[in-house]
């Protein structure tokens, strides 16, 4: 995990705004609900633990 | 490892895409083979984004990686690749013992790429330069004969799988 937060809430704070999708939400499984250019939302889940 | 994957595999809801930070942290061979198994896509939040303009989150596959998965796993004296790390694959030969391939990006591969792909991955037989631009560094040569290994460019790489 990271200082101060969890993966996620790293993944959330570090998504570039020209990154090709947007940040929508998060769900009840602590995923990030993400938009793609085309509207499409799709659950990420980020993962801290090194190596994977 | 898929340990470390499993419990945001275990949900009713399972991601279309699996980030790990910091970036620069290798992914295993097993915890690659489960998460494309859900089907999902694993790498960077800039992959995410490679994946997400793409408009197939779940069916992403990095390019680079799939041009030397498929470029040595396809040699006529290759049998079988096995992938140990996202950067890393050990290709069992017809003829000749298997060789463990360890793939450097730098432009340059200097000594250190070397030394540190040997510290982040363990031992391998060669230390593969992804690009086609610089070249390896007599160092990085040297370094790699210390540890009982070569360096080399893709190019080198083809004719190195069939001796």
């Amino acid at each position: 995990m990271m200082a101060g937060g969890s993966a996620t809430d790293w993944g959330a704070s570090h998504i570039d705004c020209n990154a090709g999708f947007k940040l929508v939400g998060r769900t009840a499984e602590d995923f990030l609900l993400i938009e793609d250019r085309q509207g499409r939302t799709c659950p990420v889940a980020v993962v801290g633990a090194k190596p994977v | 490892m898929p340990k470390d994957v499993a419990p945001v595999l275990g949900h009713a809801t399972e991601p279309e895409f699996v980030v790990n930070i910091p970036s620069s942290a290798s992914w295993s061979g097993p915890a690659i083979a489960t998460v494309h198994a859900v089907p999902a896509g694993f790498g960077s939040l800039g992959d995410l984004g490679r994946a997400a303009r793409q408009g197939d989150v779940a069916g992403y596959r990095n390019k680079e990686f799939g041009f030397f998965e498929r470029a040595i796993g396809q040699h006529s004296n290759v049998r079988q690749l096995t992938r140990l790390y996202d950067t890393v694959f050990v290709a069992d030969r017809y003829s000749g013992r298997a060789l463990t391939i360890a793939l450097v990006d730098a432009y340059n591969m200097s000594a250190e790429d070397v030394r540190t792909a040997r510290s982040k991955y363990g031992t391998f037989d060669i230390a593969l330069k992804m690009s086609n631009y610089g070249g390896v560094t007599s160092a990085a040569s040297q370094a790699a004969e210390s540890m009982g290994a070569e360096a080399m460019m893709f190019r080198h790489l083809m004719r190195r799988l069939a001796q």
